[in-house]
Formats: structure tokens, sequence, C-alpha cells
């Protein structure tokens, strides 16, 4: 089933700034998906009109089979949720329970179910001990981790990730990928968008959508789209370190074909 | 930075802290009205404000208000205290008729020296009580019961809930904002601006190069904050629940009463005129009386806690 048909889309910020231009693809339910491309080529800006929060062209979205108009958004968008790059200035609340809350509150669950469902979440990412911190006095990743249960306190269909990690430390890169991976184990139908700049995480998805100066320059699986080092350094990107390996050992007429780079060593 | 830790909340469970932040706000404006009723006599003046210093006194220690920081910010206040004295002793009151004493040929009037220490002994006691206030309620519950009490504007279509949610999230803002002010003025420092040293204009114009990229940012920081929390379905006119219940007890009542009392004491001698000829042994009664009651209270209540765990 296809969840996110998108059909002739173009956004300009100015009569300049053209962010997307003439995108048409889809996206199958259930999958990881990775969006990946270098700064301003497009990719937040997609995420950003997949959530409605910036108007797209006329029936150019379609999600769940519905089209993103703005009778439609606000129905779309509490099946969907998103995840920002900066861990701050997505934190509403005062604390990490009232941070949860929020979401809770704009769903209009009933008081006497908050904290239970709270307390769920805060236990799916780690975060029961730290129910009663303020913002300050969390980490980047615990503060994404928060981010994350937010997100999936309301159930969402859809999951965008907006390079989330891109801002923390490589222990908040870790956590918050462990994470992702844990939420898709434990919700296969769930659909994730993961816009990254990090190679090595796009590797481990489903799909590949690759854009380009506001156009998709290729689509498909990871190891057929991530093998071409030529294709990809044209778009600005380099190849994950596990296929320029194996290319390697290839050339010297080695075969491996181990996802990562654990399993090529073990082959070896 | 000092300055800004004054009167901070502080976590600690007392009798205060778990008063209905409505209730606290109601007692403080009683209290204000006490602090400012005047009377006839001096005596009756500095009786009824000693009465007063010594109840909002035991209010901070119910509260465990740390008087350090209070006797702080009485010596923040040295520069208006010097003001208020030397305008007063310069400017002859009315009807002052005692000289305490003469420089030269200015006189010097007990009045002027009583009226001056009457200001600071209000202004002290204000800010105590502000303090009391704000060290023992979180600024959220603030905010809460600021939206309780305006609850009544929506009648005039005011956006109660939108101003309390704009509060709210300044209020969550003000340690990043200041975390970032930090993370400026080490980059402007390390580029050479020096904010601490030199002439007022040169010290004017380093402090802009704090301000625009502040802005800059905290614009930046408006409009993704707005974009995650449209993501997360908030709609300001439609229809939302609340997480956080205000919870009125008999413990906010008879708080509520004590405060009640007291202003309408003040109230009564103003009116009635009491000096210090007046058998006084009436309302030093009944404010000692409700003094004493409320500090055992606060131990009793704090004792009985402590049994608990």
């Amino acid at each position: 089933m296809k969840i996110i048909e998108v059909n002739h889309l173009s956004y300009k910020y100015n009569e300049t700034d053209v962010a997307i231009n003439d995108v048409s693809f889809s996206i199958d339910a259930g999958k990881y998906v990775a969006i990946i491309g270098h700064n301003g080529s497009g990719k937040s800006t997609f995420a950003k009109l997949l959530m409605g929060l910036l108007e797209p062209n006329e029936n150019s979205i379609k999600e769940f089979g519905i089209t993103l108009d703005k009778k439609s958004v606000h129905e779309l968008r509490n099946r969907m949720g998103i995840v920002f790059q900066n861990p701050d200035n997505q934190f509403v609340g005062a604390t990490v329970r009232d941070d949860l809350a929020f979401g809770l509150e704009n769903r209009c669950i009933k008081r006497e179910d908050m904290d239970a469902i709270i307390n769920e979440y805060a236990e799916k990412v780690n975060m029961v001990e730290f129910l009663d911190k303020e913002p300050e006095n969390l980490s980047g990743g615990q503060k994404q981790r928060v981010a994350i249960a937010g997100v999936l306190s309301m159930n969402p269909e859809i999951v965008i990730f907006d390079e989330a990690t891109a801002m923390l430390d490589p222990k908040g890169k870790r956590e918050i990928r462990e994470t992702i991976l844990k939420m898709k184990r434990e919700n296969p139908n769930m659909t994730i968008l993961s816009i990254t700049h990090d190679i090595e995480e796009a590797y481990q998805a489903d799909e590949v959508i690759a854009f380009n100066d506001g156009k998709v320059v290729f689509q498909g699986k990871p190891e057929e789209v991530l093998k071409d080092e030529k294709q990809l350094q044209d778009i600005g990107l380099d190849i994950p370190f596990v296929v320029s390996l194996r290319n390697k050992l290839e050339a010297r007429g080695i075969k491996v074909d181990g996802k990562t780079v654990e399993e090529v060593v073990e082959q070896l | 930075m000092s300055s800004i830790t004054l009167g901070r909340y502080t976590p600690r469970d007392t009798f205060i802290h778990r008063l209905d932040p409505r209730i606290k706000i109601l007692s403080l404006i009683l209290l204000m009205v006490a602090i400012f009723i005047s009377y006839s006599t001096w005596e009756m003046t500095f009786i009824i404000g000693g009465i007063l210093l010594v109840f909002i006194f035991l209010l901070a220690a119910i509260s465990k208000t740390s008087f350090k920081s209070l006797f702080k910010s009485l010596r923040a206040m040295w520069f208006l205290i010097i003001f208020l004295l030397l305008i007063n002793i310069l400017v002859k009151p009315r009807n002052a008729v005692n000289i305490a004493f003469s420089i030269g040929s200015l006189d010097i009037y007990w009045e002027s020296i009583f009226q001056s220490l009457k200001i600071i002994l209000r202004l002290f006691l204000m800010i105590t009580l502000t303090m009391i206030l704000t060290t023992s309620t979180k600024p959220l519950d603030l905010t809460y019961a600021l939206e309780w009490f305006m609850k009544p504007l929506k009648l005039i279509r005011f956006p109660t809930h939108e101003v309390a949610m704009t509060i709210s999230i300044a209020l969550r803002f003000i340690p990043t904002l200041l975390i970032e002010v930090e993370r400026i003025m080490k980059a402007q420092t390390s580029r050479g601006v020096d904010f601490k040293h030199g002439k007022i204009s040169s010290r004017f114009k380093a402090i802009i190069s704090l301000i625009v990229p502040l802005f800059i940012s905290s614009f930046q920081r408006a409009e993704e904050l707005a974009d995650s929390m449209e993501a997360r379905g908030y709609n300001p006119k439609a229809k939302r629940t609340t997480y956080h219940k205000l919870h009125f007890a008999w413990n906010d009542l008879f708080a509520l009463l004590l405060c009640t009392i007291f202003m309408a004491a003040t109230i009564v001698f103003s009116a009635m005129d009491f000096t210090i000829k007046t058998p006084l042994f009436v309302p030093w009664l009944i404010i000692g009386i409700c003094g004493v009651l409320f500090y055992l209270f606060g131990i009793g209540a704090e004792n009985a806690r402590r049994h608990k765990k």
C-alpha cells in the first residue's frame, strides 16, 4: 500500500529560492526510508510540506490516500509525528513530564489516563527517572529521546526524523539510532522517514531517496543506489564505509556481501 | 547572574510550598494591603509594622526561604534607601515638629527619619513576601494560577489560554537563552570584544554584538518551536484537556482565612484610630495568636510529614 504519494510537488520560498522542483514519487507503508542529500537540497522543506507546516501546491501530496489541504491537514497531522533537529527548540514543557503531557493535551486525552501514558512512553525511551527534570539538566540525546516519546505517545502511522541526530555527540547519535531501531522492531507497521546526512544510517534503511537541488535524483534499495561513488559525489555525499571497503576488496578479487563492517570482517 | 538567582524557586516540601498557588497569590495581595495601611500615630505604624515583620519572617522560616538572600535583596536596595533618607530629610514634612538634631542651619526632624524608615520597612516587607512566593512556587504553577484568575476575562474574548501559554514558554526558555547568552559572549570575547572594561560607549557597542545574534537566534528558535508545536497538534483555538489540576484543600482555606483576618485587623485598627493609649492587648492578642498558631501549625504539619516517612 502506498502511504505517501507525491505528485508534481513544487515549493518555493520566494521567486528566486526554489526549494522543491516538480518532484514525484511514492513511499510504501511500513518501510524505513532514508532521505539523503546535502545542505539546501530541499529535504527539510519536503518534511515540512509532508507535515502541512508549509503549504504545498494543490493536489500534490496524498497521505493515507487523502489529499493534503487546509481541511484535511489537522486530521492528517494527527496520524503523523516529526522529530526536528534542534533538541531545545521542540521541548515545550517545563519538565519532561509536562512536555509529554503537552501532546496528550492537544489530543484531548482525559486527565486520568495521562499519567499512565506518560509513564509507558517514558519507559520506552528509558527516560522514566528523568520525568521531573527540566530540559536544561538533560543532554541533547535525552531531549531527543523525550521528543521521540512525545511523538510515539500519539500513536502515529508515519514518523519523520528531520536530521534528529545532527546536533548530537556520538553517544547521543548512537542512543537515538538505537531508539529508532527499537521503535521500528516494536511497531513493524510504522512508516519511518529519516532525513539524514549520515550515509551510514541511510545504509541501514529499507529504501533510500536522494535529493539534489530540489529534485529526487534516485530512489531504491541502499545496496543498489549507494555503491556508485561517482553519482554520490556528484550530489555532495560519500558512499558508506562498508561499501567502499567492499569495492576495494572486490577490486582485489575478494567478493564479500556483508552489510556492516563486522559482517565483512567475519566473512574475511 | 546572582540577581537572577535571587528569589528563584527552590524545591522543598513545606506547608507553604504545598499551598495552592492561587491561594498564595491571593494571600500575597491581602498581606500587601495590610502592609500599606497607614495609621495616625507613629507608635501604631511601627507596632503593626513590627508585628507584620515578625509574621512575614515566620512565613519565610516556614517556607525555608534563605534569610541570607532576603538580606541580600536589602543590600541591593542601598541606593534607594540612601536616596529616600536624603529626600525625606531635605524636604520638611508638613506636620514636623520634633527636631532630632541640627546640622548647621538644617534641622533634621524625627518625622523625616520615621517617614523614611516606614517606607524602607514597607519595601522590605513587600520584597520579602514576593520572594517567599517565588521561592516556594514553581513559575509554571504561578502561570496556571494566573490563567485561573483571568478566567472571567474569557467573557470579553480575552485570550487567557494564549497568554498563559506564552508566559509558560517564556519561563521555559529563560535558562536556554541564558546559556545562549553565555555562549555568544564567549564567542564574541574570543573575537576580541570586551564586555567588562572600557568606556560606557564602547561597552554599549559590545552589548550590541551580543544582542543582535541573540535576537536572530531567538527568532529562529521561535519559528522552530512554533513548527514543532503545530506538528504535535497544538491549536490554541481548539479544545484541549489540561494535565495540571489545581487543588484547593483545607490547608489553603486556613491560610486564606488567616491572611484575611490579618488584613481585616489592620484595616479595623486604622479605621478605629487605635493609638498607643488604647489598651493594646486586643490587637496584640489577635495578631500574636494568629502568628503563633500559624507557626505551630507549620511545625506540626512538618513533623507529621516527617513521621509519616
